[in-house]
C-alpha cells in the first residue's frame, strides 16, 4: 500500500517539473522599493505573490536595501503590475497602497508598517 | 543578506521513512529584543509577559514596553501577552528588533491565535485544554462539503450514518455520540437539541476558517454540557476575508454545490460579509445492493448567514451573525416522489428543516487588567419529516444570554465569573408506526417529548499561573432548573411527579497544563457535566427500523465525570522541519444516562435511565512529522473501550470501533501550487445489537481511503479528489427492503460506508 502511494506522489511530482519547463523569452529587471519591510514574517507574502505573479521569472530579496529585484518577461507583465499584485496581498510598496483587508492577514509584526501606521524601530 | 529564489525551483526528494526513526535534534540559538505595544493607539505596555512558546525561558517588558530575551533551545515562537489583550504568537523569522502589537481582547473567550497557516491540523501548545486544530489550509485537503465531511483527517473525531435512509450524519468524541460534545459557533453555543442529527450538514465546508476540537470537559464558561469535548467553529470574519469567492463543487453522483462569500469593509471599524450556499442534489442513485433503495436522499439545501463586524479601535468590538437554513430531503425506495407521503406500498422517507440562528457578541475593556463580554445566541427550528408512515416533527425555541467578567488579579492570575440564563422550548411530536400491523405509537405532551426549560446559572473560576511552566483553571458553575409544573402547569407527563426532577446541577471542573521539562507538556482535566436528553431526535434512525419503542419510566437529566490525561511533546528538527507526538488517554462516567437497549428484541428498542454502569474509555497517539520540506505524514492510533449496563449485563456500544487507525499524507510544491493529500483510515470492528438481519455479533474492521489534488493559480484553484477508493461498501444496507412496511424491515443498522468509491472536482475562485 505504502508503495503504491509513493508512487503516485513520485508519478505526480514528476508532472510538476514538466509543467515548470519554460522557454527563455526576453526578460526584464526592475527594483520594487519595500518601505515598509521591517521583519522576515512578510518574505513568505512577497514571494508567494510573485511566485503566482504571471510573467515572473526570478526574483531576489534585498533585506537590507528594503527592496525586491524582480525578473520578468516584458511581454507579460510590467513594474505596476508587479507591485498592484503585492499590495493586494498587504505589502506597502513605493507607489502602491496594500489592501486593508490583506494587512489583517500579515504576520503581527508586518501589520503596522503595512498601515503606514509607523516605521520599524530600529 | 540575499536570498534567491526561482519559479522554475522544484526539487522532489524522496526520503525512505527509515529516516524517520535517523532524525537528529537540534539545537537553535536566538536572541531577540522588541518592544510591545498597544494596536489600537501605539503606546507601549508595560508588564506584558514575553515567552518562548512551550519553555520555562521568558521575561516581562520593562517600564517602556521594551523587551530582550535571551537564547532559547528547540523553540522559535513567541508567546507575547498581557491581561486585557489578546495573546499574540510569533513565529521568529530573524534577528531583527520585534514590535508586538497586542490587539485588547473583546473578551477573553478568543483564546490564543496561533500565526501557522501552512499545517492542516496542530496541537495547541500554549492552551490549557488540549486542543486539536484544523485549518483552512487542512479542509482544503478534504472535499469538505459539509461538517460532516471536515473530520477525516482526524483520529480523534469519528463520523458515521445513523440510518440508510435520510442521509444523517453523526459524530462521535471519545467513543460517544456527538450529544456529549457541545458544538460552538465561535465559542457560543450552535448546534445542540433537535438541530443535533442532522446539524452536520448545516455547516458549509467552506465557510469555516478553522475548526478546534478539544478533547474533556469543557470551562465552565459556557454551560454544563460538553461531557466529552468541545467543538469550536470559526466562520470567515468579513474584516479579514477576501472581497469575493466562489466554489463551486460536483461529483460522480451529479451532486453539485455553489458557495458564494462576499465581504465589505465599511471603515477601519466597520465590516460586513454575507454567506451563501446552497447544494442541488437532483439524481438519486442505487448502486448499494441494488435493492430500489436509494443510497441516499435526494437533498435541497438553501444556507444563508450574514454577519458584521464593528470594532471601535478603543476596546470595543461586537460580533453578530444571522443564519437561515431551509433544507429538504427525499429518500427510500426510487420509485417514490415528493407528493406521495402517507403511501403504503412504496417506502418514502422526507424532511424539511428550517433553522433560523443569531448570535451576537459584545465584549468591552474596561481596564489593563478587566474585561467583560455579552454572549446571545437564539435559535428557531423546525423539522418535518415522514419515515414510512411515522410522521415526526419537531419544534424548538431556544436563548442563551451569557454575562461574563475576565479579570486579572493578583499575581498574574486571572479570575472569570459570569451569570447565565437558558430558555428552551422543546416540542417532540411522533406518531410512528413501526410497521403495518402494530399499534401506532404517539409520543407527544410533556415527559421527554415536549417540555420547557428554565435554567437561571452561574459560574466563577479562577486561573494559576507560574509563567509559562504552569497553569491551572479550577471553574464551578451552578445550574438552577425551574421544575415544569411552574412553568407549564397544563402539561403534566404521565410517569414523573415534580419530586423526581433535578433541580441543582453543580458542575466542578479542573483543567491544568504543565511544562513539565523541554517541550514536553503535561495536561489534565477533571470535571462533571449534565444534558438533557431529546430522545426522538438523537435516535432517529430508529424510525427506519421497525423497532417496536419502548419507555416504562421518565429518562432524567444525564450526568457524567469525565477525566483525562495528555502528553505532548513537540520536536524542532534540525532544518527548520517539525514533529510531534501526542498521547492521551480519556475516561467518562456515567451517573446517570438515556439508555438506549437495541439488544432487548431485534424488534423493540428500549429507553431506560441508566441502572449499572456505563463507561468510556479512550487511548489515542498521534505522531507527525515534516519527512522533507512540503511532505507532512501524521500516523494515529485509538483503542475505544465503550461500555454499557444493558438490563444488568455489560455489553460494548453498538456501532461504536474497538479500535481506529489512521494513516495521512500530505504533499505541497513550493507556494502550495501543487498539493496531494491521502487519507487513509482503517476501521476496526465494532458489535452489531440484536437485528433481523443476516449480519449479527461483530462486523468487520474496514479500510477507507480518500485523496485530493489541487492546483493553485493566481485567483482560483481546481481540486479533483476521490472518495472511498476502496470502493468498501456496506453489502445490505437495508434489510427487509423487498418488503419495507412488514415486521423484517430495518434500515437502521449502519456499519459500513454508504457510498461507493466516488469522483468530485471543483474550483474555488477568489478576489482579494
Amino acid at each position: 500500500m505504502k508503495k503504491q502511494v509513493f508512487i503516485l506522489f513520485l508519478a505526480l511530482g514528476l508532472c510538476t517539473v514538466c509543467f515548470a519547463q519554460q522557454k527563455s523569452k526576453k526578460t526584464r529587471t526592475a527594483e520594487i522599493a519595500i518601505p515598509g519591510y521591517c521583519c522576515k514574517g512578510l518574505n513568505a507574502t512577497i514571494e508567494k505573490t510573485l511566485a503566482y505573479e504571471r510573467g515572473v521569472v526570478d526574483w531576489t530579496l534585498n533585506l537590507d536595501k528594503k527592496s525586491v529585484t524582480v525578473v520578468y518577461r516584458e511581454d507579460k507583465t510590467n513594474a505596476t503590475k508587479i507591485e498592484k499584485a503585492l499590495a493586494a496581498n498587504g505589502v506597502r510598496t513605493a507607489n502602491e497602497k496594500p489592501n486593508p483587508r490583506a494587512i489583517e492577514k500579515l504576520p503581527a509584526c508586518c501589520q503596522p508598517a503595512a498601515r503606514g501606521e509607523s516605521s520599524c524601530s530600529k | 543578506m540575499q536570498q534567491s529564489r526561482s519559479v522554475r525551483f522544484c526539487h522532489f526528494l524522496p526520503l525512505p521513512l527509515l529516516l524517520l526513526l535517523l532524525i537528529p535534534l537540534s539545537l537553535e540559538a536566538q536572541q531577540v529584543e522588541g518592544i510591545v505595544v498597544d494596536d489600537a493607539n501605539g503606546s507601549p505596555l508595560p508588564g506584558a509577559h514575553v515567552q518562548w512558546i512551550g519553555t520555562l525561558h521568558g521575561t516581562t517588558a520593562d517600564g517602556e514596553g521594551r523587551f530582550r530575551l535571551s537564547s532559547c533551545q528547540d523553540c522559535s515562537t513567541l508567546v507575547v501577552g498581557l491581561m486585557g489583550y489578546a495573546n499574540d504568537t510569533i513565529r521568529l523569522q530573524s534577528n531583527a528588533p520585534l514590535q508586538v502589537r497586542l490587539k485588547a481582547a473583546a473578551t477573553a473567550l478568543q483564546g490564543v491565535s496561533v500565526r501557522e497557516r501552512r499545517r492542516a491540523s496542530f496541537t495547541r501548545m500554549s492552551s490549557v485544554a488540549q486542543t486539536e486544530v484544523i485549518t483552512v489550509e487542512g479542509l482544503r485537503g478534504l472535499a469538505c462539503c459539509n461538517l460532516g465531511e471536515s473530520f477525516e483527517n482526524s483520529a480523534t473525531v469519528d463520523v458515521g450514518y445513523s440510518d440508510a435512509v435520510s442521509g444523517s450524519r453523526q459524530i462521535q468524541l471519545l467513543g460517544l455520540t456527538g450529544v456529549y460534545s457541545q458544538l460552538l459557533l465561535e465559542n457560543t453555543p450552535f448546534l445542540r437539541g433537535l438541530s443535533a442529527p442532522f446539524g452536520l450538514g448545516y455547516v458549509p465546508g467552506q465557510w469555516m476558517e478553522s475548526i478546534s476540537v478539544s478533547k474533556g470537559v469543557a470551562t465552565v464558561k459556557n454551560g454544563y454540557e460538553a461531557i466529552t469535548g468541545t467543538i469550536n467553529l470559526e466562520y470567515e470574519k468579513p474584516h479579514k476575508g477576501d472581497a469575493f469567492s466562489l466554489n463551486l463543487y460536483e461529483n460522480s453522483d451529479l451532486k453539485s454545490e455553489v458557495t458564494a462569500k462576499v465581504n465589505h469593509r465599511f471603515s477601519e471599524r466597520l465590516a460586513t460579509g454575507l454567506l451563501v450556499y446552497t447544494t442541488l442534489d437532483s439524481r438519486r442513485s442505487d448502486h448499494l445492493g441494488h435493492d430500489g433503495f436509494a443510497d441516499y436522499p435526494m437533498q435541497q439545501q438553501f444556507n444563508i448567514a450574514n454577519r458584521w463586524h464593528f470594532d471601535n479601535g478603543q476596546g470595543f468590538v461586537s460580533q453578530t451573525l444571522v443564519n437561515y437554513i431551509h433544507e429538504n430531503r427525499l429518500g427510500g425506495d426510487m420509485r417514490f416522489e415528493g407528493d406521495m407521503r402517507g403511501n403504503d406500498s412504496i417506502y418514502g422517507f422526507g424532511g424539511t428543516t428550517d433553522r433560523l440562528h443569531v448570535f451576537s457578541k459584545n465584549g468591552k475593556v474596561l481596564s489593563n487588567t478587566t474585561s467583560v463580554g455579552l454572549q446571545v445566541a437564539a435559535t428557531w427550528f423546525r423539522q418535518d419529516a415522514y419515515y414510512g408512515l411515522s410522521d415526526y416533527l419537531g419544534e424548538e425555541k431556544d436563548i442563551y444570554a451569557n454575562l461574563l467578567v475576565n479579570a486579572e488579579v493578583w499575581g498574574g492570575h486571572i479570575m472569570d465569573y459570569g451569570v447565565s440564563f437558558r430558555y428552551t422550548d422543546v416540542a417532540e411530536r411522533l406518531s410512528y408506526v413501526p410497521y403495518i400491523g402494530a399499534p401506532l405509537q404517539y409520543f407527544a405532551d410533556g415527559d421527554n417529548y415536549c417540555f420547557r426549560e428554565v435554567l437561571p446559572g452561574a459560574f466563577v473560576q479562577y486561573t494559576f499561573r507560574y509563567g509559562d511552566k504552569f497553569n491551572a483553571t479550577l471553574g464551578v458553575r451552578y445550574d438552577y432548573s425551574v421544575p415544569p409544573s411552574q412553568i407549564h402547569p397544563d402539561v403534566s407527563g404521565a410517569f414523573y411527579a415534580d419530586g423526581d426532577f433535578q433541580r441543582h446541577a453543580v458542575s466542578p471542573r479542573l483543567h491544568f497544563r504543565w511544562n513539565v521539562w523541554n517541550n514536553w507538556v503535561l495536561r489534565g482535566s477533571v470535571g462533571r457535566g449534565f444534558r438533557t436528553p431529546n430522545l426522538i431526535a438523537e435516535n432517529i434512525g430508529i424510525l427506519a427500523s421497525g423497532r417496536r419503542i419502548v419507555q416504562q419510566e421518565w429518562i432524567g437529566r444525564e450526568e457524567a465525570w469525565n477525566g483525562g490525561l495528555n502528553v505532548t511533546k513537540r520536536f524542532q528538527l534540525s532544518d527548520g522541519r517539525k514533529a510531534s507526538l501526542t498521547v492521551d488517554y480519556y475516561h467518562t462516567r456515567f451517573v446517570n444516562q438515556a439508555v438506549v437497549d437495541l439488544d432487548v428484541a431485534a424488534d423493540e428498542v428500549w429507553f431506560y435511565n441508566l441502572d449499572g454502569q456505563s463507561y468510556s474509555s479512550v487511548v489515542q497517539a498521534d505522531f507527525s512529522i515534516d519527512l522533507f520540506e512540503g511532505f507532512n505524514a501524521s500516523l494515529a492510533g485509538k483503542i475505544n473501550d465503550v461500555r454499557c449496563s444493558y438490563h444488568g449485563t455489560m455489553m460494548r456500544k453498538p456501532y461504536t470501533a474497538f479500535w481506529k487507525g489512521l494513516l495521512v499524507l500530505s504533499y505541497h510544491t513550493r507556494f502550495e501550487k501543487w498539493r496531494f493529500d491521502l487519507t487513509t483510515q482503517l476501521n476496526g470492528p465494532q458489535r452489531l445489537p440484536l437485528n433481523k438481519g443476516e449480519m449479527q455479533g461483530e462486523a468487520d474492521a474496514y479500510l477507507y481511503m480518500l485523496g485530493q489534488v489541487t492546483r493553485k493559480f493566481k485567483r482560483f484553484e481546481v481540486y479533483l479528489g476521490v472518495e472511498n477508493i476502496t470502493g468498501h461498501v456496506q453489502k445490505t444496507p437495508v434489510i427487509g427492503a423487498d418488503a419495507p412496511f412488514s415486521h423484517a424491515f430495518d434500515a437502521s443498522v449502519v456499519y459500513a460506508p454508504l457510498m461507493g468509491r466516488l469522483f468530485y472536482g471543483g474550483i474555488r475562485f477568489n478576489i482579494r
